[in-house]
């Protein structure tokens, strides 16, 4: 339901702010990756200038021509893939016995999913690592290593959002299919599934969303790794590497961009994921 | 038939779960048993040794003292950031979409990114924060005289983490409000125009009211984040820490895995209680507003 | 031969105290057509649940076909049905949705094509079976949902509320065409229908459930004619009977502050001790400008047209009275006016059960 405020001037200076505050940043990823040398490195004497003197490509052909660029660039898909592909496969079956059955230890559930939130990574992840560097998984190629720990952070999330998926679909449908001949999982996987996949879609980028971004996990588990990191990682290697603006900036952008082609594109199915376990 | 269904459930349930909780409960059981030993290199055990250290440790207590302010800091400012968006988009305009679309990306980029971004703006000695203060531009007067280092001033480094965690995150306080507002129909606007009431008496009395769940939901869900964050103060405070960077100093500087491991438990030790006190304070204090 | 027997069947939720049904005993002859009317939340839906095996029996017995179908999972019970939200599968074109239940059967390809043409034939579906449910108008999906049900070719076939979806214009034309079909397949039919009027024009038999009983079955003229309680008298017919509450004393019946004498038409029961009030329908009402003996007398209030018939409102002490008179011969209002009944159709309703006593 929208609101018809009067429009008034403090509400399109707000907005100008806002725009301002939230574009403004990306705009200035944006020049600084298109800078040339001397629009980076001014040596106080004139400012950096708000658009470059001299606009280039230049740092993203260099990204491209580096081999653990595009090494991590392809670790990146791979572990947001794997893990989209982890989080479903594991994630809506147990939302949709959530969503359809109550039964003892249903609450204990519930709030193990919620604890599970209570972990802030970096707790987490110190324990994780020496499970991982101690056990047989540490032989596993990276990306795989990597999606594992991401599941277990948007599984719960996965679970949420597949939870108020199932409760949108008909009730009448499964018992339909119950009456023409099918199992409660041929009527899982024939009926209800389909009818929920546009809504699944939302926890499938909510998860690859999280999976691109995240940090702490990719880092503990592979910033020494020889195979190679995802990208938000090699970032901060190249960050203590140097502190080129222009090539920090390519960078930045080369990892924003999907993401920010997402908001528009897929700005429905974002909101749904963000809100999931916070909005009934 | 009973059977069958309990088989069914056991199948849809068990994988995820069985993920979840085996390696949270591994987890758990590891941080406990890893922060047991003590000593440089582990050789004490079963010990409080990391415990006591951390205790007296003066890092640790500056940690908590910073990681308390970072909360209580970034926890509202996150709320009036997302309420300001809501109310701004809560209203029909042209481009609405575009615009939604467009508060909805600093959440889609990684907070590494913003980090980064964020540290060019105020890099030192030249940045454009810096060029703008000392007067680089024509058009901006001069407001200092030597560029300030902002990563050697704890509270402007601070600052700047907290920035970077409200900015990116700032769309999903947002969201959860315009979905509280969205439940407020607009005809309760219209009736309390024709009895008078002005737009900030409407906002007083209607909005503000009705949106309490929803901000409580989200000071509750932003604390815990606020709890856990460290990416903003790692890479903009990196010379101040919180407790979060303080477990990664202590794993990756210090060499002490259990060090780390007895701070990291204290922090979700933290985080929970904080979270269960939260909670009932907010439902106390929504209970008293009801009975007002 | 009965073909499904319902034997004190009753269900009871689960953490619930109470039965939500209980005690039914039906029974429903191969090829009838019965249908289970109420109020809703009256229990009638959980029966065909029940029937259907979406609700497991807590106790009682329930036979289909002869075999007991208690512990029988949905899809071996014979029977197919079709829901008042149709349940038509979105994401499947009409033809999947119709040979559905036949794939999962394991009936050959060939059959199932031929059972969908002869659904597409009957239900008039010819042309649509490409389309998705989504591109349907409410009475072909209607019809999509019945074809599903019937390519089963089910013992039995359970209706829940299957018009009620539908406009007004067209569910007097699904009402014929369900009719039809009934007659023409021969069809065992179990309905269920919160709408009196729609069970009164369909079915073989009806029964009535109030507050999880099952008050009576007939057939709809014996229903009618002689419920068995004050809720059925009520419950059946359109627009309501009227109930005049109050009591016998001596030669009067006292309602409304008002002592009727009885005589003439309005003849007491056997017992008049026990009566709790008197029911006559609105068109077994006989106006009189004089007074006569049993005559209630009233107030002329207003008059509601209905086309055929004029329904007069007539003001008894503080309650509103319909007599159905012929179109166009309503006295005006606020004329003193004296109500009869026609001979034999006075309704006593006794006891706390309100059990139904005609007198004549």
């Amino acid at each position: 339901m929208l609101k018809h405020i009067r429009t008034n001037w403090a509400w399109w200076l707000g907005l100008f702010v806002a725009l301002f505050v939230v574009v403004f940043p990306i705009y200035v990823m944006f020049k600084y990756s298109i800078s040339d040398r001397a629009s980076i490195i001014t040596g106080g004497m004139y400012p950096e200038p708000l658009w470059p003197f001299h606009p280039t490509t230049e740092m993203f052909e260099y990204l491209l021509s580096r081999d653990d660029f595009t090494v991590a660039g392809l670790i990146s898909v791979k572990v947001a893939l794997y893990t989209v592909a982890l989080s479903l496969l594991l994630g809506t079956p147990a939302a949709y016995a959530l969503a359809r059955f109550r039964f003892p230890g249903y609450g204990v559930l519930l709030f193990s999913l919620i604890s599970i939130r209570l972990f802030p990574d970096i707790s987490t992840v110190i324990p994780l690592v020496e499970v991982f560097f101690n056990s047989p998984l540490s032989r596993l190629p990276v990306d795989i290593q990597v999606a594992l720990s991401h599941t277990l952070l948007s599984l719960p999330y996965v679970i949420y959002i597949a939870m108020g998926v199932f409760e949108t679909v008909p009730k009448d449908l499964e018992e339909q299919a119950a009456i023409l001949g099918c199992s409660r999982l041929g009527a899982f996987l024939r009926i209800v599934l389909p009818v929920a996949a546009p809504g699944l879609a939302a926890g499938a980028i909510y998860t690859f969303l999280l999976s691109w971004n995240e940090f702490i996990f990719s880092y503990y588990l592979t910033f020494t790794s020889p195979e190679g990191t995802t990208l938000p990682v090699y970032l901060l290697r190249i960050l203590n590497w140097t502190p080129q603006k222009n090539l920090l900036a390519a960078l930045s952008l080369v990892i924003s961009l999907p993401v920010i082609l997402f908001t528009f594109l897929v700005q429905k199915y974002m909101r749904a994921g963000l809100t999931a376990g916070a909005v009934k | 038939m009973r059977r069958r269904e309990r088989l069914f459930l056991m199948l849809m349930l068990g994988p995820a779960f069985f993920y979840l909780l085996t390696a949270f409960g591994l987890i758990l059981f590891q941080m406990i048993n890893l922060s047991l030993h003590a000593g440089p290199t582990g050789e004490l055990y079963p010990s409080l040794g990391n415990y006591q250290e951390m205790f007296s440790s003066q890092q640790f207590r500056e940690a908590l003292v910073r990681t308390i302010l970072f909360v209580a800091v970034a926890t509202p400012a996150q709320l009036l950031a997302g309420l300001g968006l809501a109310l701004l988009i809560n209203k029909e305009f042209p481009l609405r979409g575009l615009v939604r679309s467009v508060f909805l990306i600093p959440i889609a980029i990684p907070g590494t990114v913003t980090a980064v971004v964020i540290s060019m703006l105020f890099s030192y000695p030249f940045g454009h924060i810096n060029d703008l203060l000392m007067g680089r531009f024509d058009w901006f007067p001069q407001l200092i005289r030597a560029p300030i280092n902002w990563y050697t001033s704890e509270w402007i480094s601070l600052g700047l983490a907290i920035f970077g965690k409200v900015w990116r995150d700032m769309p999903i306080s947002m969201l959860i409000l315009l979905a509280g507002l969205g439940a407020i129909s607009e005809e309760q606007y219209e009736a309390a125009r024709t009895m008078g009431a002005s737009g900030w008496t409407q906002f007083k009395l209607i909005t503000l009211p009705q949106l309490v769940p929803a901000i409580s939901t989200v000071l509750v869900l932003r604390s815990i984040e606020a709890w856990k964050e460290f990416i903003f103060p790692y890479i903009l405070a990196p010379n101040y820490p919180i407790l979060g960077t303080l477990i990664d100093h202590a794993y990756h500087v210090m060499q002490r895995p259990s060090y780390a491991a007895a701070i990291a438990l204290f922090l979700v030790a933290l985080i929970a209680i904080t979270t269960a006190v939260l909670n009932l304070l907010l439902r106390w204090l929504q209970d008293a507003l009801v009975r007002a | 031969m009965s073909h499904v027997v319902l034997k004190n069947v009753g269900k009871r939720y689960d953490r619930s105290p109470t039965f939500a049904v209980r005690h039914i005993d039906l029974e429903v002859a191969k090829g009838e057509f019965v249908t289970l009317v109420g109020p809703s939340g009256c229990g009638k839906s959980t029966t065909l649940r029940m029937v259907a095996g979406l609700e497991e029996i807590t106790e009682g017995d329930l036979y289909i076909g002869g075999r007991r179908a208690n512990d029988l999972p949905p899809k071996d019970r014979n029977i197919a049905m079709v829901f008042q939200s149709y349940a038509l599968f979105p994401h499947m074109t009409v033809a999947a949705n119709i040979v559905f239940g036949l794939k999962i059967k394991g009936i050959p390809p060939a059959e199932r094509q031929r059972r969908l043409e002869w659904a597409a034939d009957l239900l008039d579906l010819k042309g649509l079976e490409n389309r998705k449910p989504g591109q349907l108008s409410g009475g072909q999906r209607q019809r999509v949902a019945l074809g599903r049900a019937l390519v089963l070719e089910p013992e039995v076939l359970l209706l829940d509320e299957p018009l009620s979806n539908l406009d007004a214009k067209l569910r007097l034309k699904m009402r014929t065409e369900l009719k039809n079909l009934h007659k023409k397949l021969g069809l065992t039919i179990i309905y269920v229908t919160h709408d009196q009027a729609e069970a009164m024009t369909l079915s073989d038999r009806i029964a009535v459930y109030d507050q999880g009983r099952l008050v009576q079955v007939g057939t709809p003229t014996e229903v009618y004619n002689n419920p068995r309680t004050q809720f059925v008298a009520g419950f059946i017919g359109s627009p309501p009977m009227n109930f005049f509450e109050g009591r016998i004393n001596g030669n009067h019946f006292e309602t409304e502050g008002i002592g009727v004498q009885l005589g003439g038409t309005l003849v007491p029961p056997k017992q008049t001790a026990d009566v709790r009030a008197l029911g006559i329908r609105p068109e077994d009402l006989r106006i009189h400008t004089e007074p006569v003996p049993g005559g209630i007398p009233g107030t002329t209030a207003f008059v509601e047209l209905m086309g055929s018939d004029d329904y007069l409102v007539v003001q008894v002490g503080r309650q509103l009275v319909s007599v159905r008179v012929p179109a166009g011969t309503a006295p005006p209002p606020g004329v003193q006016v004296w109500l009869t009944a026609v001979p034999g159709k006075v309704y006593w309703f006794v006891g706390d059960e309100r059990l139904c006593i005609r007198a004549w």
